[in-house]
């Protein structure tokens, strides 16, 4: 296996040879076409994955069958319904690549049990479940103190050419706004 | 102590001897009603667990308005979890709603409590895949739901919040305003 899993931990915690290894053998080097779903709502999930190219996305249906955009992964991220598979329920997202997306899929179950085995594991799963939240949280103080102005801007900051990967009509969404409503920020910020 | 033993036992069993040194970290401590637990700009460095008592976290905005970011009611951990991570002063603070009765300690001799032993490891990414379950909800209801069913669900977790509270953090807590919930509330008995 190339150097990506190993840098890819190196980001948490410096881990001995062998634990890498057992890591590098728990996930599997995955490609998947655009617009394919890694999980969907209402179905039980076993994997979590680690996004190494291309861009996936979280949504949820709402009650008139619009598509809400809930989150985007970007290389580096972990995606995947992780709090269902921590809480043994059906995940409540759709997770769906935007692009083609290539990454490294690992069994949840599998993960945990090897956390149970290998302290220095166990250690490594703390530090990412650290930064899963520390992602949360930000999201949450997003959501309640910035504008759909300032959170547009904080996107794009984040996906620069997210305009050509993702309909305006799901960027909106995601930005929980009208399309309306992002056509006129972007005219005011002369795109 | 024996309240602390069960909290830590219901969470993951770990040895005698692993309890015996959790239980040194901590002390019982009582806080009056309006008391910070964590005050604004303070770098802090405890872990909290409620025991008795309401507290709720909140921030205040540029434009002097708050936010109320999480209620506490007991059995829970409290403590601003990401500027413990990082290491930074709190941008929120903690107060106790009512007097509270709280278990707390140091933050960092725990950690190297979780270094050097794995059950404890456990035990720590298991408080924190709770943590993050909560956030992760928390970030799915203010999307997917309104304000009455946001509040349903308030009273669905804590039936006697609205004793234990008063309105205007109750409302800061579901980003609306006091006129909002008692309309709410309103709507809700008429049903």
């Amino acid at each position: 296996m190339n150097n990506d899993i190993r840098l890819f931990i190196g980001k948490f915690l410096d881990l001995p040879e062998e634990i890498i290894t057992v890591f590098e053998n728990l996930v599997e080097y995955t490609e998947l076409p655009p617009m394919s779903y890694l999980a969907k709502t209402g179905e039980y999930s076993t994997d979590f994955f680690i996004v190494k190219s291309g861009i996936v996305r979280s949504y949820y249906l709402n009650n008139d069958g619009k598509e809400n955009t809930r989150a985007l992964f970007i290389p580096g991220y972990v995606t995947g319904p992780t709090s269902a598979m921590m809480r043994n329920i059906p995940s409540e997202l759709n997770y769906q690549t935007l692009t083609k997306v290539t990454g490294y899929r690992g069994n949840f179950h599998e993960l945990i049990k090897l956390t149970e085995k290998h302290h220095e594991l166990a250690l490594f799963y703390v530090k990412t479940l650290e930064d899963a939240f520390l992602k949360a949280e930000k999201i949450i103080l997003d959501i309640s103190t910035l504008n759909a102005t300032e959170r547009y801007t904080a996107l794009r900051e984040k996906i620069p050419n997210i305009d050509n990967i993702l309909a305006q009509k799901y960027i909106a969404s995601y930005l929980n706004i009208t399309p309306v409503q992002l056509s006129r920020i972007r005219k005011k910020m002369y795109l | 102590m024996e309240l602390f033993k069960t909290f830590v036992r219901d969470i993951y069993p770990v040895t005698a001897n692993s309890l015996n040194k959790l239980q040194e970290l901590v002390q019982i401590n009582e806080y009056k009603k309006g008391e910070h637990v964590v005050k604004l700009e303070q770098t802090p460095n405890k872990f909290y667990i409620l025991f008795e008592g309401v507290i709720r976290s909140f921030f205040t905005d540029i434009e002097g308005k708050e936010h109320t970011k999480t209620i506490y009611t007991p059995i829970m951990t409290s403590g601003n979890l990401s500027a413990l991570i990082q290491k930074t002063p709190s941008t929120l603070i903690y107060e106790c709603l009512t007097d509270c009765k709280i278990f707390e300690g140091d933050y960092y001799s725990f950690l190297e409590l979780s270094q050097k032993h794995h059950d404890i490891t456990i035990f720590h990414y298991k408080i924190l895949q709770s943590i993050y379950i909560r956030e992760e909800s928390k970030i799915l209801e203010l999307s997917m739901l309104n304000a009455t069913d946001r509040y349903k669900k308030l009273k669905e977790r804590f039936p006697k919040i609205d004793n234990l509270i008063n309105q205007y953090h109750i409302a800061s807590y579901l980003n609306i305003s006091p006129v909002q919930l008692s309309r709410i509330k309103k709507n809700l008995l008429l049903n």
